[in-house]
């Protein structure tokens, strides 16, 4: 299989930025100071959670 | 274009102290009875056809899966209804166990915001709902919003879109198909290890493991990617409901809108014929591949000794809808913001995206944790990617990620117009006493001893003073002047 087989051609990716048709725009995230409360609550996991956690099939 | 109605339904983990898989159906029929608002409790079970098929059949019997099998030896089978325990409640929603799993269905809504929003809400319902479960049992429980127990074990979160029965099978699943096989790159929830062939450390879907076949009415065991099961929860002569059955279940709204958007786009682009036309020829080893690539760039197999990869098909998506399609402001938005992670993938740059998609926030942090020598294998990893899924605000990793301000904030939208779910939920709250029974596409009063349907349409934007309306008389007629 070659590229020339391609059927179809790779389309250029959009250069438009986000908010540029007056659509909303990314916000600004704000960074807390502080502990690292993702650290901590890691911390606290239980190694064998995932071992313990048995579920039936659903859909 | 056509604006489309349509609802999430997340089946949630289960997991209660000393309680096992065998027990499971009977701690999820308690717990949603445990519900602590208010609700109304009938179902109305007429409309369900979950073995009719959209091709035009009706199966025979749906597969189960053996090992549930099993567990349901001795159990009596003869009321469903009771095995169900449902709990309509007065947004809409529908609460209820499905196969062992606590079962959220979210009001139908119109746009991606309401619709991101009312899935949030169904986190804190079942949150709310296990604490008030716990503290009646005294045992600990706990909640995961996720699709898969590690050890084989799947349970789905459906998406169900409105699509016109003019539209034809045919056309519905070749726009959207494409889509549903890439869709992963975007909006993936992410997992440790594999359920189905070889070890992966790290794959950004959770269901991709547990998909066998191309097109089918099943979804318990040997399930689809399409899934046509044909249940319209509306006339049937006029309307069917695309389930799909192959998303994650995204703990990011940002991911939920843009899970719902991409569908939404194939599905508009099939309604003008003007969906791009890739004829995938493995689309089961597509999906797969797709979620276990982390170069983003897995070959994808085409009829005709041709290949592409997710990422132009995506891109063709996008490219016909801004040229074919009148795109609201919504839609626009999630083009571009997709258009944006795309790129930052292209380049390599996925941590940047660990701000809006859930594959790339859970492998940040597992990613750290592996830095720090925990090896894939561990079974730390499979816990901490469980964790990543605990609706327990003040448990979940997720939630961390959240408080810490490391998910990007939602753009405000405008929020949609009320949908039959706001008739059903308002008539709960006001009129419960005089119903007789609630589904998706009719509420039946009983008055005067006289049972009284009244229709609840997909397609009508009903009004927000129903609500000033003080008698049950006048707002079945209003209601039904609604759908004239």
């Amino acid at each position: 299989m070659s590229e020339g087989d391609r059927i179809t051609k790779p389309i250029s990716p959009g250069t438009k930025k986000l908010g540029e048709d007056g659509g909303p725009s990314t916000p600004t995230i704000k960074r807390p100071e502080g502990g690292n409360e993702l650290l901590r609550r890691m911390k606290k996991v239980d190694p064998d959670q995932a071992k313990k956690y048995r579920q039936r099939s659903g859909e | 274009m056509r604006r489309i109605l349509a609802g999430i339904e997340t089946e949630y983990g289960l997991l209660v102290e000393g309680r096992g898989a065998e027990d499971q159906v009977d701690e999820a029929m308690a717990l949603v009875r445990s519900y602590p608002g208010e609700r109304f409790s009938v179902w109305d079970y007429r409309h369900e056809s979950p073995r009719a098929d959209l091709r035009g059949f009706h199966v025979d019997r749906l597969s189960v899966d053996p090992v549930d099998l099993q567990f349901d030896e001795g159990r009596d089978q003869n009321r469903p209804h009771d095995v169900r325990s449902d709990q309509i409640l007065i947004n809409g929603a529908r609460f209820y166990n499905d196969h062992g799993h606590p079962e959220y269905a979210t009001p139908e809504c119109w746009t991606l915001a309401d619709l991101a929003d009312r899935d949030r809400e169904g986190e804190r319902v079942i949150w709310e709902t296990a604490r008030t479960y716990a503290s009646k049992t005294g045992r600990t429980v706990k909640i995961y919003k996720n699709n898969t127990d590690f050890h084989g074990a799947s349970y789905g979160t459906h998406e169900s879109y409105l699509v016109p029965r003019s539209l034809g099978v045919k056309a519905l699943a070749t726009a959207v198909l494409p889509i549903l096989v890439v869709r992963p790159l975007l909006t993936g929830a992410g997992k440790v290890g594999s359920e189905s062939g070889a070890w992966a450390n790290f794959q950004l879907s959770q269901r991709a493991d547990f998909f066998s076949e191309v097109m089918s009415a099943d979804t318990l065991y040997r399930r689809p990617i399409f899934n046509t099961r044909d249940e319209p929860h509306a006339d049937p002569e006029k309307w069917i409901r695309l389930h799909v059955i192959s998303g994650d279940a995204n703990m990011i709204a940002a991911c939920t809108r843009r899970k719902v958007a991409l569908v939404k786009l194939a599905i508009s682009l099939a309604e003008i014929g003007g969906a791009p036309e890739w004829e995938i020829r493995n689309p089961v080893r597509a999906i797969q591949d797709v979620s276990r690539d982390l170069e983003f760039q897995p070959k994808i197999e085409l009829a005709g000794r041709s290949w592409t990869n997710p990422m132009e098909i995506l891109e063709s998506y996008f490219a016909a809808a801004e040229r074919l399609l009148d795109l609201d402001e919504e839609l626009r938005f999630e083009i571009e913001s997709s258009r944006e992670i795309l790129q930052l993938l292209e380049k390599g740059n996925w941590r940047d995206a660990a701000d809006r998609v859930d594959w790339a926030a859970k492998r940040s942090l597992l990613d750290d944790a592996n830095q720090e020598g925990v090896d894939w294998k561990d079974a730390m990893m499979r816990a901490y990617d469980l964790e990543y899924h605990n609706v327990d605000p003040d448990e979940g990793l997720f939630h961390a990620l959240e408080s810490m301000g490391q998910i990007q904030p939602d753009p405000e939208f405008i929020l949609g117009h009320p949908s039959r779910a706001f008739v059903r939920g308002l008539a709960i709250e006001r009129f419960g006493s005089s119903i007789h029974t609630v589904c998706w596409r009719s509420i039946t009063f009983r008055l005067n001893d006289r049972l009284i349907e009244v229709e609840l349409m997909p397609d009508v934007d009903y009004p927000r003073d129903l609500a000033s309306i003080q008698d049950v008389e006048s707002f079945i007629e209003t209601v039904r002047g609604k759908n004239e």
